[in-house]
């Protein structure tokens, strides 16, 4: 985990729907990154595969993986859906 | 010798008890491989325009898949098709779980059932035998009931029984057909179709084996697929969560079907969701013949209330959507039950759900009330009301008689402004997907030749993102690019034409969506491998795709014989306004100008005249059924 700096930002990732195994079991984490950071390179970080993700929620609006985050965002993940 | 199929369909006339035997030739499963292909074939060929649904006129054919009864990973589907009495089109409806590949192994491919027995009978075909049984101990019981009694006077509990319930027998428009007791061919109400037959069960046994022509290699991708399941995520989450798991991703987004779709935010979502089934009363991962994903549920309830039998299996996500939030309804438990009653009635959950929700919305606005309910407060999340409704309608109790007809035919009776409560394309209540997030379910429900459907083509997120596994898993059939789930231009129209054509192939072929590309882990080289292996042809993709496109356009000829045309390729009106509540409020709404405009781009990559959106007669010789061009006379 990158060690908080001033120019980081702190975001809350909720993971839904068994993505919580990427982060043992936790369907809550906090984490810092870079101001930079898109949601593809959170998704990354966490180790979920490209595709495992079919729906990016940041603080409650429906957004692609090229989405940029805010300091103390919520991000949401669900996982890819198609029917049943 | 015919290898992956048998060779032989069962012909069966319940009026004059006749059976007999076809044996088509190699071009014939060539060209109509199995499942829809052969069910279609005899729709087509006897099934004069006009024919009323449950007259005995009607064709019924319960048609393995090509592959069905093979050791191939995840192909085990069959399929029933008939006239439907829901829609009025062609009506087909597959399902999983091990009836199909008995069937072959009994030394069928299929059964073509014709005309009306004088009283209830069951069909009984143990390998090459074949008996019609009287069922009239059978009529008026439950399908856990039903199968106990068939399989003690059968003297076997591995016979496997196709039958419908008390709903099917009542002549539900959308009755469904099960088989094991937790596995379906949910849509289209082909279960009346058997009901008016008086056909109760279809139970056969089989001692014999579906030859191959390399059992190595279709075994083997059978066991590449075991190997690598946990690795692949779509396939694995499916194992793992089943479809329930999307629920609440789908809450999220705001499109969760709730309250009769008056609303896409449901706030009792995670206490229907995924999670909390797999942490409260899951008890059991099952799955299908020969298939490693095993994405079924077996839930079991023992509470004060409710105590739910795990032979019924457990809810799908369309089940807890359709009988839970859209009807308002966040009790797991009574969903369950819910869903235990409509499989022991055999009666659709999403067709019935959707139904319900239809008359809460009447209720809700003074179309109806309690006095014609029975006294049953038929509001929005009235847990009371659930159960009764179900029974009301299988049974044809007082409002129950009206709604077994189905919504479209309850707002006829209902009058007044009840339509505008109706969600349905060609008759078939929709299901739990909305296009205003991922519009290629409008072309799916519109395009759909039996109705709203959820799986006429692959669904939008699966191809949206560059390098996910969904696309790259569709790049063999030139889908190479990610198109947007909210996209409705020609690029959407060709990734959706081409994924219809693989996915109606898969219905013919026997594959399960939930194990194969691009919602699941079996690649499509591998498939076509599994393909050429079983039969022994020289095959590939292309001819594959062809079958595909040639079963959408047979649909499309028999509905056009009954008069359907492109002003049914339509979608609920609800779709051309935005979201009214969540993430989405003001948002969404699909542009009727854009839809129509992809109806038409659709026509003419499709082949057919623009303006009839209908294939001509050199379209269909291209595709090898120019005979279908002259109705049966």
């Amino acid at each position: 985990m990158d060690a908080p700096t001033s120019e980081m930002r702190r975001l809350t990732v909720r993971l839904r729907g068994g993505l919580e195994r990427y982060t043992s079991m936790q369907r809550e984490v906090e984490i810092w990154v870079c101001a930079d950071v898109i949601l593809a390179d959170i998704q990354n970080r966490l180790g979920i595969p490209k595709g495992e993700v079919g729906l990016f929620v940041l603080d409650r609006q429906i957004v692609d993986e090229s989405a940029r985050v805010a300091d103390a965002s919520i991000v949401e993940l669900y996982p890819m859906f198609g029917g049943g | 010798m015919p290898k992956g199929y048998v060779g032989k369909i069962l012909h069966v006339d319940l009026t004059s008890q006749r059976i007999w035997t076809e044996e088509p030739d190699e071009l014939f499963y060539r060209t109509y491989l199995g499942g829809p292909g052969i069910g279609l074939y005899y729709l087509l060929k006897e099934v004069k325009p006009g024919t009323g649904p449950l007259s005995p006129d009607n064709v019924l054919t319960f048609a393995a898949g090509l592959l069905a009864g093979t050791p191939g990973p995840a192909v085990c589907r069959f399929t029933v098709s008939a006239k439907s009495p829901l829609t009025g089109t062609a009506g087909k409806s597959e399902a999983g779980g091990w009836w199909g590949p008995e069937l072959k192994m009994a030394g069928w491919d299929a059964v073509v059932i014709r005309g009306r027995a004088s009283r209830p009978v069951y069909l009984r075909i143990r390998d090459g035998e074949v008996e019609i049984r009287d069922a009239s101990h059978l009529w008026g019981k439950s399908t856990g009931a039903a199968q106990d009694l068939i399989r003690e006077e059968l003297g076997s509990n591995s016979i496997r029984v196709a039958q419908i319930g008390p709903a099917g027998e009542n002549l539900v428009r959308f009755a469904n057909i099960t088989n094991e007791l937790a596995h379906f061919n949910g849509r289209n109400g082909l279960g009346a179709v058997m009901g008016a037959k008086n056909l109760r069960a279809i139970a056969v046994l089989g001692s014999g084996k579906v030859e191959v022509d390399d059992l190595q290699a279709v075994a083997g991708a059978t066991r590449w697929v075991s190997q690598n399941l946990e690795g692949h995520p779509l396939a694995w989450g499916l194992h793992r969560d089943g479809t329930p798991a999307g629920l609440v991703g789908m809450n999220s987004a705001g499109a969760l079907p709730t309250n009769n779709w008056n609303s896409g935010v449901f706030d009792r979502a995670a206490d229907i969701g995924g999670s909390a089934l797999t942490e409260t009363i899951l008890v059991a991962r099952k799955g299908c013949f020969s298939c490693p994903v095993r994405c079924k549920r077996v839930v079991q309830v023992d509470s004060e209330k409710f105590q739910v039998d795990p032979r019924y299996g457990g809810p799908e996500f369309e089940t807890l959507a359709a009988l839970g939030s859209n009807c308002g309804i966040g009790n797991l438990e009574l969903l369950a039950k819910a869903n235990e009653l409509c499989n022991a009635l055999a009666m659709d959950t999403i067709s019935a759900g959707m139904t319900i929700s239809f008359a809460m919305d009447c209720f809700e606005h003074g179309i109806i009330d309690e006095a014609d309910t029975g006294g049953i407060k038929l509001t929005f999340g009235n847990e009371d009301a659930l159960l009764p409704m179900i029974e009301m309608m299988a049974r044809r109790n007082d409002l129950g008689a009206v709604l077994a007809e189905g919504s479209v035919r309850a707002a006829a009776v209902f009058g007044q402004d009840s339509a505008r409560f109706l969600r349905h394309s060609k008759g078939q209540e929709i299901p739990m997907h909305d296009p205003r997030v991922k519009t290629g379910l409008a072309l799916q429900y519109a395009l759909s030749g039996y109705g709203a459907d959820h799986w006429v083509a692959q669904h939008d997120p699966l191809y949206a993102q560059a390098g996910s596994p969904g696309l790259l898993a569709l790049n063999p059939i030139g889908i190479l690019e990610p198109v947007p789930p909210l996209d409705l231009s020609s690029r959407k129209v060709r990734a959706f034409y081409y994924s219809q054509m693989l996915t109606a192939a898969y219905d013919m072929l026997g594959v399960c969506v939930f194990g194969a590309a691009a919602r699941s882990i079996l690649p499509l080289d591998k498939l076509v491998g599994v393909v050429a292996a079983a039969t022994g042809w020289q095959t590939g993709l292309w001819e594959i795709m062809k079958s595909g496109e040639r079963l959408t356009n047979m649909f499309r000829v028999f509905n056009a014989r009954e008069g359907f045309g492109t002003e049914d390729d339509a979608i609920p009106e609800l779709f051309y306004a935005p979201f009214k509540t969540g993430p989405l409020e003001g948002k969404g709404a699909i542009s009727s100008e854009d839809f129509k405009g992809a109806l038409r781009v659709y026509y003419q990559m499709a082949g057919w005249s623009g303006d009839i959106g209908q294939p001509g007669d050199v379209k269909l010789e291209e595709l090898g059924i120019g005979w279908t061009s002259s109705p049966p006379a």
